[in-house]
C-alpha cells in the first residue's frame, strides 16, 4: 500500500540525460565564450612575436613600404601626446560637471545633464570622428581650422572621455558618507571648502579610477583618428596645421594591416600585442586602485 | 519604508497636477500635511544645497511659516515654488556663485550634446533637404549624379548586427548560467573579472585578429563547408567563399559583443531570490530544471535589456567591420556576401567625400541615422536595466 504512494526512486532517465546535456550545454558555451578572447591575445603574440624586441618599441619605423623595417617608437609617443591632450580637456571639464550633478543632484536641470552626459556614452566612435572633424579640422565653415593635427584628434578623444569622468566623478563623489558632508556643512563650512576639503579628497580614487577608466576607453580608438588626424610616421614637431598630425598606436595597426605585405602584418600583430598589453595592464591597475580603495574604506569602517 | 516614500511623493505630485493642471484648490489642511510630508520624505536623500546652514537664517521658522501662511491665501503660485523661492533667497550670496559655477561644469556637457546634435543635423542638411524622407529607403549611392540614398548601408548595418548577435545572445547567456550555477566557485571571480578585462581590448586589435586569423579559417574550411551542405538547399548560404563579407565582420563583432552580454546577463542572475531557488529544489527539480526552467525565465527583462546593450554596442562598431566586410555598396543575398555597414563608409569614405558637399551631407545623414538609432538603443537598454536593478550600471562606450 505504502509503495504505492511513494513517487519512483530516482529520476526517470529522459530527466537525467536532460539534466546532463543541459549542464554541459553551458560549460561548452562557456568554453566558446572565452576561447576566442584568449586566442586574439595568443594569436597577437604567436604571429607578432618575430618582430618583438627592445628595439622595436624605440625605434621610428623606416624602409619601403614604411614601417618594414623598424619600430613603432612614434605611435607609443603619438599615443602618449594624445591621451594628455584628452585628458587636459576631459579632467577638468568632467570633475566640474560631476561635482555640478552631485551638488544639485535633485534639480530638474541636472537630471536632464545627466541623461545627455549618458546619452553621450552610447554615441557611436564615427559620429565622435565627423564631430571632432567640423569643429576642429575642417578648413571651411565655423571651427578651429587646425587641420588633420594632433591637438584636433586629442580635444575630441577628450570630448569622448567626458561623459565617462562625468559619470564616475558623480559616483565617486556619492559614494563619500554623507554625514561627512553634513557634519561639516553643520561646523559651518562653506560649501566650496566642502567640496575642497572634504568631497574630493575622500573621492579621490574614485576619480582617479574614472579618469583611467577614460583612458581605457579612448586608448585604442582608431575611428575619430581618420576623421581628425590620420597618421604621421615620425615625431611631429608641432600639433596644429598642415603637418601637425600625430603617430598612433591604434592607426599603426590599421595601416599595418591594411597593406599586403607579410611583413608588415607581423610588425601590426606585434603593435597590437603592445597595444593589448597597455590595454591590459591599464585595466589590472583600475581594478586594484578600486579594490584597494574598497579594502580602504572597510578598514575605515 | 521604500513603498511608502514613493506613495509620499506620488500623491504629492498629484496633488501639485491637480491644482495647476485641473484648477481643484486643494484644502490647506491636507496641502500643508502633503508639504510636511515631502519634506520628511526627502530628507532622506536631501540635497546638499538645502543642508547647509547658511541656507537658513536664525529666523527661518517664523518667515517660513508666515510665507506658507501668504502662500495659502494667494491662488497662483503652489506653495512649494514658494517655499522654493524664499529658501533660494536665504542662501549667502557666496554660496550662491559657487553653485553657479558648478552649474558652468553641467553646462559643458549639456554644449557637448548640443555640439554632437547640432554638427551632425546642420552639417547634414543639405542632403536632409533634398531628399527628405525618401533618402531612407533609396538605394542607388552615386556620387556622380549627386543621387544618395541609405538602403543599402542601413541593411549592411543590420546584417553585420543580426549576425553578431544571433552568434553572441546564445553562447553569452548559456556561459553566464555556467558562471551562475555550474562552474566551481574558484573559478568564477577569475574568470568574470577575465572577460571584463578582455572586453576592453580595442576594436582595432579585434580587426586585426578577424583579418589573420578569422578570414583565412572562413575561406578555407567554414565557407566551403557551408557552401557544401546548407548551400546545396538554400542559396542564402553559398557564395564565394572568399572570407571577408558580412560572416566574418559579424562573428568578430559577436565576438566583441558576448562579454558585454554576459556580464549584464550574469548581474541579473545573481539577484535571482534564493528562496525561488530552493522553491524549484523542494518541488523536486533537477539542477537543469532549475536553472533553465525556473532561473532563466524570471532574468528575462534582464537579458531583454542586456541584447538591447550588446545591438547598440554592435551596431556602431568600426574599424573591426571596416576591415573585415569587404567595403562593397551591394545589398547582401547570402552569408557569405560582401557589403557595407554605415560606420564603416563613413571610416572608409568621408575624408575624400568632405570635397562635395552633397556627397559629404549625405554621409553625415547616413551618420545621423546611426546616431539616432544607437541613442534609442542605448537609452532604452540602460533605462531598462537601471530600473531592474536599481543602481550602478557601467557605461559602455560605442565601438572604436
Amino acid at each position: 500500500m505504502a509503495e504505492n504512494i511513494l513517487p519512483e526512486k530516482g529520476l526517470s532517465s529522459y530527466r537525467k540525460v536532460r539534466n546532463a546535456l543541459l549542464g554541459s550545454l553551458t560549460a561548452v558555451a562557456f568554453i566558446l565564450a572565452v576561447t576566442p578572447l584568449l586566442a586574439i591575445v595568443y594569436i597577437a603574440y604567436d604571429r607578432g612575436k618575430a618582430a618583438l624586441s627592445l628595439s622595436f618599441i624605440t625605434t621610428l619605423p623606416g624602409g619601403f613600404p614604411i614601417g618594414i623595417e623598424g619600430g613603432i617608437a612614434n605611435g607609443i609617443v603619438g599615443s602618449l601626446i594624445l591621451i594628455l591632450l584628452a585628458s587636459l580637456l576631459s579632467v577638468p571639464v568632467g570633475i566640474w560637471a560631476g561635482l555640478y550633478l552631485w551638488d544639485q543632484s535633485h534639480t530638474r536641470m541636472a537630471k536632464i545633464t545627466r541623461l545627455l552626459s549618458d546619452l553621450l556614452l552610447g554615441v557611436p566612435s564615427v559620429i565622435w570622428g565627423v564631430v571632432g572633424f567640423f569643429v576642429f579640422s575642417t578648413n571651411t565653415g565655423f571651427g578651429f581650422h587646425w587641420g588633420f593635427s594632433g591637438l584636433a584628434a586629442g580635444l575630441t578623444l577628450g570630448f569622448i572621455m567626458i561623459p565617462i569622468v562625468t559619470r564616475v566623478t558623480e559616483q565617486a563623489l556619492r559614494d563619500v558618507p554623507r554625514s561627512y558632508i553634513e557634519g561639516a556643512l553643520a561646523l559651518g563650512a562653506s560649501r566650496f571648502q566642502v567640496v575642497r576639503g572634504l568631497a574630493i579628497p575622500a573621492a579621490i580614487t574614485g576619480i582617479g579610477t574614472g579618469i583611467l577608466l577614460g583612458v581605457l576607453n579612448v586608448l585604442g580608438q582608431t575611428a575619430p583618428l581618420i576623421f581628425t588626424n590620420y597618421y604621421n610616421t615620425g615625431i611631429p614637431t608641432s600639433l596644429v596645421g598642415s603637418n601637425g598630425s600625430v603617430g598612433d598606436l591604434a592607426m599603426q595597426i590599421f595601416i599595418y594591416i591594411h597593406e599586403p605585405s607579410k611583413a608588415l602584418h607581423v610588425k601590426a600583430m606585434a603593435a597590437a600585442l603592445v597595444l593589448t598589453v597597455i590595454v591590459l595592464l591599464l585595466d589590472m591597475g583600475i581594478r586594484l586602485l578600486a579594490w584597494g580603495s574598497r579594502k580602504y574604506a572597510q578598514r575605515m569602517g | 519604508m521604500n513603498k511608502e516614500h514613493h506613495g509620499a511623493v506620488r500623491t504629492n505630485r498629484t496633488a501639485l497636477f491637480l491644482e495647476r493642471v485641473m484648477g481643484v484648490a486643494m484644502e490647506p489642511e491636507t496641502r500643508a500635511q502633503q508639504e510636511a510630508g515631502q519634506i520628511l520624505v526627502e530628507n532622506a536623500t536631501l540635497p546638499l544645497s538645502t543642508a547647509s546652514p547658511r541656507i537658513l537664517s536664525t529666523d527661518s521658522e517664523g518667515k517660513s511659516r508666515s510665507s506658507e501662511g501668504e502662500s495659502l491665501h494667494s491662488d497662483g503660485k503652489s506653495v512649494l515654488k514658494n517655499l522654493r523661492e524664499t529658501s533660494q533667497a536665504r542662501i549667502h550670496r557666496s554660496e550662491r556663485l559657487f553653485q553657479g559655477t558648478l552649474r558652468v561644469g553641467g553646462f559643458f556637457v549639456l554644449a557637448l550634446f548640443a555640439t554632437v546634435l547640432g554638427v551632425s543635423i546642420v552639417e547634414a542638411w543639405p542632403s536632409i533637404s533634398k531628399f527628405g524622407w525618401s533618402f531612407l529607403w533609396t538605394s542607388t549611392w552615386n556620387p556622380h549624379r549627386q543621387i544618395f540614398g541609405a538602403w543599402t548601408y542601413i541593411v549592411g548595418t543590420f546584417w553585420v548586427t543580426g549576425i553578431a548577435l544571433l552568434f553572441a545572445i546564445p553562447i553569452a547567456i548559456l556561459s553566464s548560467l555556467f558562471l551562475s550555477d555550474y562552474s566551481p566557485k574558484w573559478l568564477v571571480g577569475g574568470v568574470s573579472t577575465l572577460m571584463e578585462m578582455l572586453a576592453g581590448i580595442p576594436s582595432i586589435v579585434f580587426g586585426a585578429f578577424g583579418i589573420i586569423f578569422m578570414v583565412p579559417l572562413l575561406r578555407d574550411h567554414v565557407e566551403p563547408f557551408l557552401a557544401n551542405t546548407l548551400g546545396k538547399h538554400w542559396d542564402f548560404f553559398n557564395g564565394d567563399s572568399m572570407g571577408y563579407g558580412i560572416l566574418a565582420a559579424g562573428l568578430v563583432v559577436g565576438i566583441m559583443v558576448i562579454p558585454l552580454v554576459a556580464t549584464v546577463t550574469r548581474d541579473s542572475l545573481v539577484m535571482v531570490p534564493r528562496e525561488t531557488v530552493e522553491a524549484s529544489y523542494a518541488l523536486g527539480s533537477t539542477k537543469a530544471e532549475m536553472v533553465f526552467f525556473v532561473k532563466l525565465p524570471a532574468v528575462v527583462p534582464g537579458i531583454i535589456g542586456s541584447v538591447i546593450l550588446g545591438f547598440g554596442r554592435a551596431i556602431g562598431e568600426t574599424m573591426a567591420v571596416l576591415l573585415l566586410i569587404g567595403n562593397q555598396a551591394s545589398i547582401p543575398t547570402s552569408i557569405q556576401d560582401v557589403g557595407y555597414t554605415i560606420s564603416s563608409l563613413l571610416a572608409n569614405t568621408f575624408t575624400y567625400a568632405v570635397i562635395d558637399p552633397l556627397y559629404a551631407a549625405a554621409e553625415i545623414e547616413l551618420g545621423l541615422i546611426l546616431l539616432v538609432i544607437s541613442l534609442v538603443v542605448n537609452t532604452l537598454g540602460r533605462e531598462l536595466l537601471m530600473k531592474l536593478m536599481g543602481g550602478r550600471l557601467a557605461g559602455s562606450v560605442g565601438g572604436g
